[in-house]
């Protein structure tokens, strides 16, 4: 396989993987106190295609997700929001891999934090409310307990691997 | 593949920085607070409610419908049409406590505030 045929492989199963995760996400249904609170598995592929194909490969599928999740399973009236945490944390999460200084938890926990930051940000920009912002504390905590979960996949994941996929 | 270690010592360093920044505005007093509940959808003022009168505010936009009851000196939203009703869910208002009440799909915000009652519900 050439190298091309071999980056579309991996992007496509990386997509496949983002969205069966976040359908197996949207099957549990978590009831909170605070909105948006989610497990962001999908958070795992877009993280491991970040890795092994960079930023443009990662930023085509987290868009991707967000839309076809949003239409298949989800609430289109939520994608503007889910868009602007999924690019905001895709932005954070290339800017700390580059760092060199940062592991995978750690780039996964500022993702999950992030994500929930640009969600409320948009809403409350869109909404001209502040009152939203009000739930950025438990929303900041709870995403990086989450990308911690997810972060130390991704590690798992690229120690089995051991630096080859495909 | 670039193989990034699990977790370092910067990691830890942001970890403390965002958590320690998380509960000091967690910990600061609540600016909403008071006898009035002010609810808006999509940035603009729907009504304001007499926090202490217990009524059923029904709201019903092109995005939805949404149910907010007052009672006992709690406002709560108690039924929405959205698939996740995740809103419903929230914990309830009161005078002291504050915080708002928030559903994204319908782009509808409850929160508590001072001031005059200008659209008394029926």
């Amino acid at each position: 396989m050439s190298a091309a045929s071999k980056r579309l492989a991996r992007a496509a199963a990386y997509l496949s993987l983002a969205l069966a995760l976040s359908y197996a996400e949207s099957l549990v249904n978590v009831s909170s106190a605070v909105p948006g609170i989610k497990l962001g598995l999908a958070n795992i592929a877009v993280l491991m295609a970040l890795l092994t194909d960079g930023l443009a490969v990662a930023c085509s599928i987290t868009v991707l997700r967000v839309v076809l999740v949003s239409l298949l399973f989800g609430n289109v009236a939520s994608l503007a929001f889910g868009m602007a945490g999924a690019l905001l944390s895709l932005a954070v999460m290339a800017l700390l891999l580059r760092c060199r200084v940062f592991g995978l938890v750690g780039i996964s926990m500022a993702g999950g934090a992030c994500h929930n930051l640009g969600q409320l940000l948009a809403a409350a920009l869109l909404f001209q409310n502040s009152a939203l912002l009000d739930f950025l504390p438990p929303l900041l905590l709870v995403g990086m307990a989450a990308g911690l979960l997810t972060g130390l996949c991704c590690w798992l994941i690229t120690k089995r691997l051991n630096g080859g996929i495909l | 593949m670039a193989k990034p270690r699990a977790f370092t010592f910067a990691d830890a360093l942001l970890a403390l920085v965002v958590v320690v920044a998380a509960l000091l505005l967690w910990l600061l007093p609540s600016e909403r607070t008071g006898d009035t509940v002010v609810i808006a959808v999509d940035s603009a003022l729907y009504g304001q409610y007499n926090l202490s009168i217990d009524t059923v505010i029904a709201i019903d936009t092109e995005r939805g419908h949404n149910t907010v009851t007052i009672a006992d000196g709690r406002v709560w939203v108690s039924d929405a049409d959205c698939p996740d009703k995740q809103c419903t869910h929230q914990r309830a208002l009161t005078q002291t406590d504050g915080g708002s009440l928030i559903c994204l799909p319908h782009r509808l915000v409850v929160t508590l505030g001072h001031g005059a009652v200008d659209a008394v519900s029926s």
